[in-house]
């Protein structure tokens, strides 16, 4: 690869690499919000009520 | 390299990595079916239609890991480097799956509603909150990338496209990983319980993004380490002694500007070629002489040392530079001459300059600029 090809592939990957870093933070925050919903209905808890204008 | 295009120029090598590769996504399946089937039991089991929807995906995954993989494996080690020359077979394998996948996507998901299942999938209601994303959406995407990505990576489209085009558009495999990533993370992640499986999916981009990472930082400290001292008051390159020059292996040399050269020693003569190949850019300074020309180590594409032009009937050329040999010693001008110019190719007795050299000079230094060998 030509100089310019190695540097956009060097900043390309770092920016993807930090990108995903962040993205699996997030995704893995979520699924264990939404895990620990699914408990708390399986214990009892009452469900969020449906927004209004919602489809029942 | 062809002098025609055909569909694909088989050889024993492409045939026995494609059998390989298919047998690979075979037992892949078959194992992750039986697996699966197995350990998912009760409520936690899963329909036969499910087991194949995430057979197949899982496979795409894995098998765009290793694609994306093979570049810098090649660069931190050149046993990988056979990999290389099969890398689009196993990318257009990976679409093939992926398209699989979606087959069984759109035949479950997507097949009981009133609407068509591409409409169907086309207008998902992802029900965007907090926490969730358009997982289908990323898929759908990343799928189309690869699919475009397969369907031009024949050397025809890049002939067509051009070569600096053609990388470009090939660069978008990290996007469309990126969406494959995040496809997995807010999809399949979000409900997988099995034990283990958060793990399994953030390891295949932690381990291709760290490769890449490695390969990028070994490939600019190798760089710097060469970086090729200019002779003093001159613009010509010290490319250091000609005795510890080993015929038909190039050595690199690394200007302070511009690309790396291939210096070169073939019956007797040196000579100095543009070290970035013009089929994919592959590094010909790591290349080898086969059949009188320097050959590339990823897809062997050739240039005859003479004047950097491949053999008839094809038509690629190199820019070549000047050299000439002072006191023992390679030197190479930087300022390229135009594609296909003719050299002057000095001679060189190595066996009475490694004489006169004797035991004191055995090998190049750093700052002269080492053998890429």
């Amino acid at each position: 690869m030509t100089r310019g090809q190695r540097r956009a592939h060097g900043v390309a990957w770092l920016v993807l690499a930090l990108g995903l870093v962040l993205a699996s933070v997030h995704a893995l925050a979520a699924r264990r919000a939404a895990w620990s919903d699914a408990e708390a209905i399986r214990d009892g808890a009452p469900r969020a009520p449906a927004p209004v204008g919602a489809a029942p | 390299m062809s002098a025609h295009y055909v569909g694909v120029g088989w050889n024993r090598r492409k045939l026995a990595f494609d059998a390989v590769a298919v047998a690979t996504v075979g037992a892949y399946l078959f194992v992750f079916r039986s697996v699966a089937g197995a350990v998912l039991r009760g409520p936690e089991a899963l329909s036969g239609a499910i087991l194949d929807m995430r057979a197949w995906g899982s496979c795409a995954f894995l098998s765009f890991s290793a694609v994306l993989a093979i570049g810098p494996l090649a660069r931190i080690d050149r046993r990988f480097l056979p990999l290389v020359y099969n890398r689009r077979h196993l990318g257009v394998i990976t679409a093939c799956v992926a398209v699989v996948h979606a087959w069984h996507v759109l035949g479950f998901y997507h097949q009981y509603g009133p609407l068509e299942p591409a409409r169907s999938l086309l207008t998902y209601d992802v029900a965007l909150g907090e926490g969730t994303a358009p997982f289908p959406l990323f898929g759908m995407i990343a799928l189309a990338i690869l699919v475009v990505l397969g369907t031009t990576s024949h050397d025809y489209w890049q002939k067509v496209l051009g070569g600096a085009r053609w990388k470009s558009l090939h660069m978008l495999a990290y996007a469309g990983y990126a969406l494959v990533v995040l496809h997995v993370l807010y999809g399949a992640l979000q409900h997988e319980s099995a034990p283990g499986s958060v793990g399994a999916v953030l390891a295949a981009p932690a381990l291709v993004a760290s490769l890449h990472l490695l390969g990028a930082w070994r490939s600019s400290a190798l760089d710097a380490a060469q970086k090729t001292r200019s002779l003093s008051g001159t613009n010509w390159l010290d490319a250091g002694p000609v005795s510890t020059l080993r015929p038909g292996v190039p050595r690199r040399v690394v200007p302070p500007e511009g690309e790396r050269i291939a210096l070169l020693l073939h019956d007797g003569r040196l000579s100095a070629l543009h070290g970035v190949c013009a089929h994919q850019g592959g590094p010909l300074d790591e290349g080898r002489v086969v059949d009188g020309c320097l050959t590339c180590p990823w897809h062997g594409w050739q240039y005859r040392p003479e004047d950097g032009c491949s053999p008839p009937p094809f038509e690629e050329r190199l820019p070549v530079y000047r050299v000439r040999v002072e006191d023992g010693r390679a030197l190479v001008d930087p300022r390229p001459l135009p594609a296909g110019t003719p050299l002057e190719r000095p001679l060189v007795d190595v066996d009475a300059a490694r004489a006169a050299d004797g035991p004191k000079d055995a090998g190049p230094t750093a700052s002269t600029g080492g053998s890429a060998a």
